[in-house]
């Protein structure tokens, strides 16, 4: 071996590199988990399946009504690994500045099939909903945690994803019409509520999920045929209120995506996509403003399908149509966007999500792409394309 | 070393040199003299030493290699120089050895070969595996070959198997140790036998540089073939033929020699068919009779010893040709051995009254009032034959009996390919008549378009033209799909529904593209479908998030046409926003039908994603499709696009008008109305006899090929057609149509004969007219189905030879009864003839043969040159085929030059030896001495101390010579080699490192001698000098 400090070198670091895969500190990874850790709720035996003219789940677990106490079904087992995910380094010049991207055309782990939504924890962890019904749950450094598949896929799969003040995460199963909750740590499935049904305090099909900072409450947005709307339950699946309608009105909405909440400014902000606007609202459901505008110029805006609240109360906004992350300041002025609609690498095609994590983090879904870029702030400070 | 150099012989050279041109005086001779002789002969030179030169019994393959024989020179050349430091004897042989080595090379490139007479013998076993020699004889001649393989000479004989049936394969080869053969792998056509082709490919598979000899195994019962021939040529080949027979003779066995039938029968009249049956001995059997595959009768009888006739009655109830067959069958212990002999076949032709087909659709649910089309035909005494299109016939051949063909009312897709394209032959090549009557299944709404039958009719069922004829438009809506393969689908069932339109309509495509919601292809007639096909293929779907700008782009376009329907297509998951209310308002108000077809893996048939897609097609009159299986999307798809082809249906109440002079409507002046009919345009040529007010056929007629077509585009039902139902001329006028449409065909007075010639069949038809005067210059053509209903039809056309007298051959090659239908029409097409006869080919003669011919063997060994052999003789190897007698004699060329290489590979090794390997020739000698005489070899420090004692000797003795008088002082004198100077002298050299000369005695005399020795040496210097002197003064 003294003689061949090549070798020596290559062996090594093959050796480093079966080892060395960052373990997460301390978790406890790993198949069949058995019951629920912490579940405030009762543990209590489901209710009966489909109640007259409810379907969704055929088969698979009972639904909710509202007024019962909820079930809790068996735990599905999280799948959880630990290795080193796909991605490398920025592109080149003239990509804008990605930091690194997460992701890669694929069904196997750490990788994404079509993605549509993006949610980060307090710690900056990233959780990535994709067509596949996975739920893949990225460090902030973008390796591969954990990721869970939703219990049906079948008849469609989640397009939104929200954060509860415990780090819980919570699932919009978008044609299930019912929301989910994981414990985040190890992606088992805690809890649902929800029902399909036009009739307020029911859902058609629910797009977003986002609890409030002291968990007391989940607004929601959900749309189908001729309805389209903004809903607030309890985390229990209590429905509290709602506001809108189908429309071009203030109080309206044409499919909302997803909608963001800044307590700090007593103000709730939905993503009205088909109408191109971003809808702000305050948290009992006045209507504040719209900002957008359908349009491809700066500050406007083309299927808006995620916003997100920064630090400072500026608006996030990833743009469908036109293909770019847009930022705005709280009375709707563009601060910056980026975005270019390529289908290489660096281009962002067909964007269905936003999210911020801590340290300036910016992360972008290309959902065409099948992939996430990992985008530093300050690149949208100055206005670029 | 030696010093005696041996005594040169200058005689040696001499002899080198007269030994040379000996040789070469006598290879000159050789090949002079044939030269010579042949030139006597008459040859000229160049003839001559072409000839010699073929003869010499070496030859070279590549004789153009010989030209290195010009380095022979050079390497001489070379060796001069490079050989000079050896001796002459050495050198010589050095030089002949490289001689020697170019010769062997340049013979080893020129491929040298050596021609000798072989002594290979191959014998070819020619066996005959027909079907006449029974099974176990077959077995028995197989292991009479395997047994006379011990007699083969496994170095040099060769053998080989040929087996032969109708032709001849060559099957093994056949070795002494090898294994035994078990069965003949050939496939040959075991229903005759040709032994020429066995003899002859015998001659073939002969090794050229081998003696041949062929041994044939058969029961000499020649069908095919003249062996003859092949006997000949072996003979020419030097190759004689000995026969093994194989004898049999069946003792029981029945076999039906003919069946002896009318070829044209009426229906109705009974007639006779003889069937002539030969039996071995006496025998029960049963005599099946078969008509076209179904059994008519079954008959026991006792045959006798001999020829049996069987008479059985038959009568035909319908028009057609038959095939009739009669089996027998042994009944009780006897053994009937072939089985192929017990069919024999025959055909009857029958021709009927005219009949018609009629064809219904059955699953219209009209079908009943179809009978008041049908009670008008059987009111005119036309023979009507009504089926459902599910039972229309599958072969062109049941066409026949039929004198028109109408299709009442029937949609295209109950149809195959292949009966649509029998009904376009039927019409165009046999004259039957053909009539589409429509509704809302005929013609275009039929789906007619593009098929064989649209070919034959009168009309397009496609329109072109420009006019102001309502068309439709289609906009197709793509959604991209869940589903893998799911946008391929779409992609696919969006070119067949452009395929599905006329090139009058409309068809645009909307999806969520690159651009947002936009056109992939923009709304435009349906004309260049390869184009929009395309445009089509390369539509990139992307996830629509909103239905709105969709529709927006869609309704505004299709609100713009003026087509008469407008449909729209919409595929999707449901998930994209609505579009709003006064959208649809506007779909409403446009009659803007919309369709959706909602596709999910599967399951969640409710929910909200599908309530939008139910509620847009109730709101627009469009219907909802929920897909749970992929498979079904082409057919909603053409289900759907076929709304917008409906538009070839005008239900519209009309009168229609007469347009020129039709023989069809011949004694009508004015028909009642019809409420609706079918668009369709007029080919060119057609001749229209009805119309409606806008121009559109409704009555049109014209010849095709040789027979005619017409069409109707409104219906014979009281659906459009109540008031002409009811009304009185609607029997004569379609009474009259069918006539007219009906095959015209007479019978003919021409007389056809078929028969066999060898694998032919052969068709001959003399055409004499009525007033008994041949007809020439007519176009005479067959159509000729073999028994096997897997082989196609073949059309043949007859070449007139002679006057009046046309002639076709066509190859047979199956068993039974071909049929042949003759049309003949003349130089207008006008008149037409038709006959429909057969071809009977019965069982190979190889079946008819109960016995093995003795005699033709015996004839085919005297004429081959060689013998009978008995089979057992055989087996005891009391003959042995691999005898060298009476075999021709054959040259067999051998090559030699690897035998020439070898021999220059060791001569170069030689070469080197002599050069680099002294031998002390000496030292040998005197040990062969030794060994001979059984002496002591001396050791070698004796030979050294004689050695040295014989120098010495030598040396003192020259010494000697010089030695001076005692007395004489010479004085100090260098004496060169005799010591040093001044010196004490030589024996000085005692301490010297050499090897040490005996020491000589030692002087006993003091210095004095000492001085007196060198004294000694000077004077006898002195006086050898003086010597000289006087020596040169004298010279």
């Amino acid at each position: 071996m003294r003689r061949r400090p090549f070798s020596a070198a290559c062996v090594a670091a093959f050796a480093c590199g079966l080892a060395g895969c960052p373990a997460p500190a301390g978790q406890p990874l790993g198949g069949a988990v058995a019951a629920p850790a912490s579940s405030a709720a009762p543990l209590a035996t489901p209710s009966e399946a489909a109640r007259g003219g409810d379907e969704g789940a055929e088969g698979i677990a009972p639904l909710y009504v509202p007024g019962e106490p909820f079930p809790v079904p068996q735990p599905l087992p999280a799948k959880s690994i630990g290795r080193l995910i796909q991605g490398g380094p920025a592109p080149q010049s003239g990509a804008g500045p990605i930091e690194f991207w997460i992701g890669g055309k694929g069904k196997e782990d750490g990788r994404f099939a079509y993605p549509r939504a993006l949610v980060t924890n307090a710690e900056g962890v990233l959780f990535v909903a994709d067509k596949t019904g996975r739920i893949q749950k990225f460090s902030p450094e973008g390796s591969l945690l954990a990721l869970v598949r939703t219990p049906g896929v079948v008849q469609g799969k989640p397009t939104g994803l929200g954060i509860d003040p415990e780090g819980n995460l919570l699932v919009a199963d978008t044609h299930y019409c019912r929301v989910l909750r994981y414990d985040a740590a190890d992606l088992t499935l805690e809890s649902w509520y929800g029902a399909p049904g036009r009739d307020p305090g029911r859902f058609m099909m629910i797009t977003a999920v986002q609890a409030t900072r002291d968990g007391k409450l989940h607004f929601t947005t959900d749309f189908g045929d001729d309805v389209a709307r903004v809903q607030v339950f309890r985390p229990d699946g209590t429905y509290v209120r709602s506001w809108g309608t189908f429309g071009d009105g203030p109080l309206q909405f044409k499919r909302p995506m997803n909608l963001a909440l800044d307590e700090d400014r007593d103000r709730v902000y939905v993503a009205d996509s088909a109408n191109h606007r971003v809808g702000v609202f305050d948290l009992e459901g006045k209507f504040i403003a719209h900002f957008g505008g359908q349009g491809r110029e700066a500050g406007q805006l083309q299927y808006p399908y995620d916003v997100k609240v920064g630090e400072s109360g500026e608006v996030w906004v990833a743009e469908f149509g036109n293909q770019r992350i847009s930022v705005f300041d709280p009375e709707g002025a563009l601060l910056g966007s980026w975005g270019a609609p390529r289908r290489a690498l660096g281009g962002l095609n067909r964007p269905w999500a936003v999210a911020l994590g801590p340290k300036g983090r910016v992360w972008a879904l290309d959902s065409n792409g099948d992939r996430c870029y990992a985008l530093r702030q300050n690149a949208f400070l100055g206005g670029s394309k | 070393m030696k010093n005696t150099t041996p005594q040169r012989k200058p005689i040696g050279r001499w002899i080198a040199w007269i030994s040379f041109a000996l040789v070469i005086c006598v290879a000159a001779a050789a090949l002079a003299v044939p030269v010579v002789r042949r030139m006597q002969d008459g040859q000229d030179f160049g003839e001559a030493f072409a000839g010699t030169l073929a003869r010499m019994p070496v030859t070279f393959a590549s004789p153009e290699f010989l030209l290195g024989l010009l380095l022979l020179p050079i390497v001489i050349l070379l060796g001069r120089k490079s050989l000079a430091g050896l001796d002459r004897v050495r050198r010589r042989m050095a030089v002949g050895l490289r001689l020697a080595l170019v010769t062997l090379l340049v013979l080893a490139l020129a491929e040298v070969e050596w021609r000798d007479l072989t002594q290979r013998v191959e014998v070819i076993y020619v066996v005959d595996h027909s079907r006449s020699i029974p099974e176990g004889k077959s077995q028995e001649v197989l292991d009479l070959i395997n047994k006379s393989r011990g007699r083969m000479d496994p170095r040099i004989d060769l053998g080989k198997i040929v087996v032969f049936g109708r032709e001849g394969y060559n099957e093994a080869t056949l070795r002494r140790d090898g294994a035994p053969l078990t069965r003949y792998a050939s496939d040959i056509d075991r229903d005759y036998s040709n032994l020429e082709e066995g003899i002859s490919r015998a001659l073939e598979a002969l090794e050229p540089n081998a003696r041949g000899r062929i041994v044939l195994l058969s029961d000499g019962n020649q069908t095919a073939g003249d062996v003859k021939n092949a006997i000949a040529k072996a003979r020419e080949a030097g190759v004689p033929i000995d026969v093994v027979p194989i004898e049999y003779s069946y003792n029981e066995e029945v076999l039906v020699e003919k069946i002896k039938i009318p070829e044209e029968a009426k229906i109705g009249e009974p007639f006779l068919a003889r069937v002539v049956i030969r039996a071995a001995e006496d025998t029960e059997a049963k005599v099946h009779l078969w008509r076209d595959g179904a059994l008519i009768e079954t008959r026991p009888v006792l045959l006798k010893r001999g020829v049996n006739v069987e008479k059985f009655q038959l009568e035909l109830d319908e028009a057609g040709f038959f095939r009739v067959e009669a089996v027998v069958q042994i009944v009780g212990k006897q053994k009937d051995h072939l089985f192929q002999n017990n069919t024999a076949h025959g055909f009857v032709f029958a021709r009927g009254k005219a009949q018609v087909l009629y064809v219904h659709d059955e699953a219209d649910p009209e079908a009943s009032e179809a009978h008041h089309f049908l009670l008008a035909l059987k009111a005119a005494e036309i023979r009507v034959k009504v089926i459902p299109a599910t039972d229309f016939p599958l072969k062109v051949g049941e066409l026949q009996g039929f004198d028109a063909v109408i299709l009442d009312d029937v949609a295209r897709p109950a149809f195959s390919d292949k009966q649509l394209k029998n009904i376009e032959t039927a019409v165009a090549d046999m004259g039957i008549g053909l009539i589409m009557i429509g509704g809302a299944r005929g013609f275009g709404a039929g789906e007619w378009r593009n098929t064989p039958v649209e070919k034959a009719l009168p009309l397009e069922m496609d329109i072109k033209q420009e006019q102001v004829i309502p068309d439709g438009a289609l906009a197709l809506v793509i959604h991209s799909c869940e589903m893998a393969e799911g946008n391929a689908m779409a992609i696919n069932v969006c070119q067949k529904a452009v395929d599905n339109l006329s090139a009058k309509d409309t068809i645009g495509v909307l999806v969520y593209g690159q651009k947002g919601s936009m056109w992939a292809v923009k709304p435009t007639k349906a004309r260049n479908k390869r184009q929009i096909k395309a445009k089509i293929r390369q539509m990139q779907v992307g996830d629509m998030p909103d239905f709105d700008p969709i529709f927006s782009l869609a309704v505004t376009a299709l609100e713009k046409l003026p087509s008469a329907v407008k449909h729209m297509i919409v595929m999707s998951d449901g998930d994209p926003s609505q579009p709003r209310a006064s959208l649809l308002k506007r779909c409403r108000k446009a009659r803007i039908t919309v369709s959706t077809i909602c596709y999910f893996a599967h399951g969640g048939a409710q929910g909200p994603s599908v309530d939008l897609m139910k509620r847009i097609a109730n709101v627009t009159g469009g219907k909802y499709y929920y897909l749970d299986d992929a498979k079904k999307l082409p057919q909603i798809f053409l289900k759907e696009s076929k709304r917008v082809t409906r538009s070839l249906i005008v239900n519209k109440t009309i009168v229609p008008a007469i347009r020129g002079q039709s023989p069809v409507l011949a004694g009508f002046d004015g028909f009642p109305e019809l409420t609706g009919y079918v668009l369709t345009e007029a080919k060119p040529r057609a001749e229209v006899a009805l119309t409606a007010p806008d121009g559109s056929p409704i009555l049109a007629h014209w010849q095709y090929g040789v027979g005619k077509t017409l069409a109707f585009t409104s219906d014979a039902k009281p659906r459009w057609a109540t008031e002409w139902v009811a009304w009185e001329g609607f029997q004569p006028f379609w009474s009259q149509a069918v006539r007219w449409v009906k095959k015209d065909v007479q019978e003919s007075v021409f007389k056809v004969s078929t028969t066999l010639k060898g694998d032919q069949g052969q068709i001959v038809v003399d055409a004499i007219s009525e007033d008994g005067e041949t007809v020439s210059g007519l176009n005479v053509r067959a159509k000729v189905s073999s028994p096997d209903p897997k082989e196609p039809t073949r059309e043949i056309q007859l070449v007139q030879q002679g006057a009046g007298r046309y002639v076709a051959r066509f190859p047979v090659t199956k068993v039974g009864t071909y049929s042949v239908s003759l049309l003949s029409l003349d130089a207008e097409g006008q008149r037409r003839h038709s006959v429909t006869t057969g071809l009977v080919v019965p069982y190979s003669d190889e079946f008819k043969r109960l016995k093995s011919d003795r005699t033709f063997l015996e004839e085919i060994a005297k004429l081959g040159g060689g013998k009978i052999v008995e089979p057992e003789q055989l087996a005891t190897f009391e003959i042995n085929p691999w005898r060298r007698e009476d075999l021709g004699e054959r040259e067999a060329l051998e090559e030699r030059w690897s035998f020439a290489l070898a021999l220059a590979l060791l001569l170069f090794f030689i070469d080197v030896a002599t050069r680099r390997v002294a031998i002390d020739w000496d030292k040998l000698i005197a040990r062969a001495k030794a060994v001979v005489t059984r002496k002591e070899t001396p050791r070698t420090i004796d030979r050294l101390r004689e050695r040295k004692a014989r120098v010495q000797q030598a040396r003192e003795e020259t010494l000697h010579k010089f030695t001076a008088e005692p007395g004489v002082d010479h004085g100090p004198v260098d004496v060169a080699g005799a010591g040093s100077v001044g010196g004490p002298g030589g024996d000085q050299g005692q301490d010297r490192p050499r090897p040490k000369p005996k020491p000589k005695p030692k002087p006993t005399a003091d210095g004095a001698a000492e001085g007196g020795y060198t004294n000694r040496l000077l004077e006898a210097k002195r006086r050898a000098r003086r010597e000289l002197d006087e020596g040169k003064d004298r010279g």
